[in-house]
Parts: C-alpha cells; sequence; structure tokens
C-alpha cells in the first residue's frame, strides 16, 4: 500500500503529475486514491523528499 | 565482489541550477565532471512538470536574460531558449487595476495607497538614502526602516508585496540591508526577462547538453550515500544507481544539496560547532505555487501584481508570452504566494485554501473561467529558499570546513543582494568554480 510520510512532504504535488493512474491530489496535503492507484511506483521514484514508500499493511 | 570505481576531477551532487552551472563551467574548463542526480529528471526547483498538457514550473518562472545566469550559458555555449517578456506588468489594488506608463508606477502605486503626497515624498527620500548612500543594519526589517518614515498600513503594504516577491518574506522579517542590496544584485539581471516556451526544464537539459558534450557525464537515478572525508579532506562520494553502488574518487566535491544534507552525507563530526550552529539557524522559506487554466486569458498583460489581498503577490498570465506552455486554445496561468511568516507556524492547508480564494475574490473572471490545475507548496526540505533573507540571517559560505567540499545553490547564495533565485544560484557556481580552477589543474592528481 503506499504510504505518505506526512512529517516530511510538503505538497509540492510533483507526484500528482507522475501519476499514470490520476490517483494523487495534493493541496498542501496529499491525498491518495486507493481505488486507483495501482502501485506502480512512479510517485516514488519522482519524489523530492522521499516521502512515499510502499508498506504492507 | 570488488567495489566499482570511478575517478574524475569534480563530482557534483546534485542538478539544481547551483549544480548543472558548475558542472557546465567546470566541463567547459576541461574537468573531467561527473554530476549525480537522484531524481529521474534534471532541475530541481528548476524543472517543469507536465501535466494534461500543461507545463508547470517547479521554482522558477521568469528567467533573467542578462547576468549571471545568461553568461554561464554563453560562456559554455548551451542553448538559452527564452522568449522576452516585452509588456510591463499591471498592479490590482484591491479590486482595482492601475494601468500607468510603466515608468510611473511606482509613484501611481504609492499615492493610490496614500493620498498624502508629503509622507509619500518623506518616505521616498529615506529609501534612495538606503539604496544610493548607505544601506540599513542588517538587524532591522524592512517593516521597521519603513515606519521610521510613515506609519501608514498602506504604504508598509506596497513594501510586503515587494519584498514577498522579491525574497518570499514579507516586510517585518526581512533584512531591509538585504532588501535593498538586492537592487543593486540579482534584481539588476531581472531587467530583462522572459520566458521558457519549453519550460526552465529546457534550461537545465541545455546545460546537461553542454556539460556532455565536453565529456561530462550527468547520471540521474544515482544518490549520493556518504561524502568520503579523509585528514578532513573530502576524496570521494559513495553512490548507488540502478547499477549498484560506485565510489567515485575526485579531487573536489561541489554539492547542490542544501548545506544540512551536505553534512549528513560527510558526517557531523568533521564539522565545526559554530559552522552547525549557523545551519541550524536557517530558515527555509515556503511559497505556494497554483497553476490554473482556462479558455481564455484572464487578465490582458503577462504579469499582474496585487496587493491588499489576503496572500496572493503576483499572477502571471504566461500563456501571453509562451503559448506553447499550454494545448492549443487553452491558458495556463501561475500565481504565488507566502505565509505571513516564514517563522510563526502557518496551516498548510488554510495557506492553499486563502491563495485560492484571493484569485476568486481579486480576479476578474477567475469564477467564471478560471480552474485549479496544480497547487505545488515548496518549504522544509525542498524549500523557496533554503536560507530566507531574515532579519539577522547568517551567509553561509560556498566553502564548507572541509577542505575541497564546496556547497552551491540558494543555501549559500550571496548575501549582499544575492539572496537566491536563478541568478544568486548561478553565482555560488561562479563563485566555486572560480576557487577550484585557482587551486587544481584539470587532470591534477591529490
Amino acid at each position: 500500500m503506499l504510504t505518505v510520510n506526512e512529517e516530511t512532504c510538503v505538497g509540492c504535488g510533483w507526484c500528482q503529475t507522475f501519476c499514470p493512474q490520476d490517483a494523487l491530489h495534493a493541496w498542501g496535503y496529499l491525498e491518495i486514491d486507493y481505488e486507483k492507484c495501482d502501485e506502480c511506483l512512479v510517485c516514488i521514484e519522482f519524489c523530492p523528499t522521499d516521502s512515499l514508500s510502499m508498506t504492507n499493511s | 565482489m570488488k567495489k566499482k570505481q570511478e575517478k574524475c576531477d569534480v563530482a557534483v551532487l546534485g542538478s539544481g541550477i547551483g549544480g548543472l552551472c558548475s558542472a557546465a563551467l567546470l566541463a567547459n574548463k576541461g574537468y573531467e565532471t561527473i554530476v549525480v542526480e537522484k531524481l529521474p529528471i534534471v532541475g530541481g526547483r528548476c524543472a517543469t512538470l507536465k501535466y494534461k498538457g500543461y507545463k508547470i514550473p517547479t521554482g522558477v518562472l521568469g528567467v533573467p536574460m542578462v547576468g549571471s545566469f545568461k553568461s554561464i550559458f554563453d560562456e559554455v555555449g548551451a542553448e538559452f531558449d527564452v522568449t522576452p517578456m516585452t509588456t510591463p506588468p499591471k498592479y490590482l489594488v484591491g479590486n482595482e487595476i492601475i494601468d500607468t506608463p510603466e515608468s510611473d508606477q511606482p509613484d501611481a502605486i504609492l499615492s493610490r495607497l496614500c493620498s498624502d503626497e508629503k509622507e509619500i515624498a518623506i518616505l521616498k527620500r529615506g529609501i534612495n538614502k538606503a539604496r544610493t548612500w548607505s544601506p540599513p543594519s542588517n538587524e532591522m526589517s524592512l517593516q521597521d526602516f519603513i515606519y521610521q518614515y510613515t506609519r501608514n498600513e498602506n504604504l508598509a503594504e506596497y513594501y510586503n508585496n515587494m519584498s514577498d516577491r522579491i525574497l518570499s518574506t514579507r516586510a517585518h522579517e526581512v533584512s531591509a540591508k538585504e532588501y535593498f542590496q538586492s537592487f543593486s544584485g540579482s534584481l539588476k539581471d531581472f531587467q530583462r526577462v522572459g520566458f521558457a516556451p519549453e519550460g526552465s526544464i529546457a534550461l537545465m537539459k541545455a546545460l546537461k547538453k553542454a556539460i556532455e558534450a565536453k565529456g561530462g557525464k550527468v547520471i540521474t537515478q544515482c544518490r549520493a550515500k556518504k561524502i568520503l572525508v579523509k585528514n578532513e579532506i573530502a576524496e570521494g562520494v559513495v553512490v548507488e544507481g540502478k547499477k549498484g553502488e560506485t565510489t567515485i574518487l575526485a579531487n573536489n566535491i561541489v554539492s547542490n544539496a542544501g548545506p544540512k544534507k551536505t553534512v549528513a552525507l560527510a558526517g557531523k563530526e568533521y564539522f565545526e560547532r559554530g559552522y552547525l550552529r549557523e545551519l541550524r539557524n536557517m530558515v527555509p522559506s515556503l511559497q505556494i505555487w497554483v497553476t490554473s487554466i482556462s479558455d481564455r486569458p484572464l487578465f490582458d498583460v503577462p504579469i499582474l501584481y496585487t496587493y491588499k489581498t489576503r496572500r496572493l503577490v503576483s499572477f502571471v498570465c504566461v500563456s501571453h508570452v509562451c503559448p506553447e506552455l499550454a494545448p492549443k486554445g487553452k491558458y495556463i496561468h501561475y500565481s504565488i504566494s507566502s505565509p505571513v511568516s516564514q517563522i510563526a507556524p502557518w496551516n498548510l492547508k488554510n495557506e492553499v485554501n486563502m491563495h485560492i480564494q484571493d484569485l476568486k475574490d481579486h480576479l476578474p473572471g477567475y469564477n467564471k473561467y478560471g480552474e485549479v490545475l496544480h497547487v505545488g507548496c515548496y518549504w522544509g526540505e525542498w524549500p523557496t529558499l533554503a536560507n530566507a533573507p531574515i532579519v539577522g540571517y547568517n551567509d553561509i559560505p560556498q566553502k564548507t570546513p572541509i577542505e575541497n567540499l564546496y556547497n552551491v545553490g540558494d543555501g549559500v547564495a550571496k548575501k549582499g543582494g544575492w539572496a537566491g533565485g536563478s541568478p544568486g544560484c548561478a553565482l555560488t557556481a561562479k563563485i566555486v568554480v572560480d576557487d577550484i580552477e585557482n587551486r587544481f589543474k584539470p587532470g591534477q592528481s591529490l
């Protein structure tokens, strides 16, 4: 499951523009639409602050 | 398994303006140069995001067409694809648009903000003295400086907008000295300004091409893991890329990762306490960049400066200069805001909402035709300015306490008018490259 570290995410919204599924939405904070996210990991590669990761839970 | 090893004259960590400008200058002078960038794209906060057919800036919008940044492109022979902006800005005071010849604009706005011409004249005399004779102390805020001449809140608002736009810091927090010195520093470079039709990232790609043409390397998705230090001298960097870990041995390391990250990469134990204290005192600034789209231009000139709003300081209808940044028949607009204080805590969601409410309340036609495409916030570890010029702020030198290890970029921008932005970052690259050139010849062994 894609997880955002709210301590380090600044809300730059880069991930939103690279997500092929349009599953991310930044508005000062990041919203993840788990219905759309297919765990392709692209957002993790492009996150400038290393705030996104995959977790098992 | 034997670890991979490479050698070069200079290893550059990070591909922002400071990093790529340094690498391009060094490669052009014959230094074997390797740039590593952790992200899949170059540019750092001078990148461009493609989204739904539009191009979104990430920190560099207006590109200075003269001065330190541009001169590096000339020197290394990199393409500088920038369309100049020829139409002067307009000003929005509350909901009233002030449309006067450019040369009259500051006066026209001040008179609109304050009816007492005598008060304006006193203030202008004080400001003129600060700009042409002697700047105020670095310990004084711009607001305190202004309050010596006037208590008029509307006049103070003019300087709030100016300092917010130039230095992403409001008048009550910004160093008055830095504010006035920026007129003879980085702002001079913005006398001629333009926009990159393919986005600012095209300029960074052009620098990458210039580096590669001189035999340098720019490796993306390659993360610096450790700066190697021996006898208090930097001697290399361990990086991790798609093909695993590599040790790059280099005579000099230039870090564009930010001064704090540089310390973390090398190890705190190599840095003096005084230096670490100065880094702790750095205040990174927040700016919010909202991209709006529409089927028609929301304003008739490229730049609108906005006064007496909650947060909004400028609104850029960039399609007037570069229609290439939006799909055919569509228009793209960028607007910028900062919080009232860069030091006091703010609620980011509220800051974004106030920015958007300003667009709706102050921009004619926004409610009917405008639509938010993207919201980008830059602060903390991915800031607008890594070292905002807040009263009493420290000038962090480009040279670190570790020999042969330099920082470039806005965290070490030169005090005295170059607090950041593309001119400030480019200048740090020039300073560092000059120093390396004085100390090392290309190919010289340690």
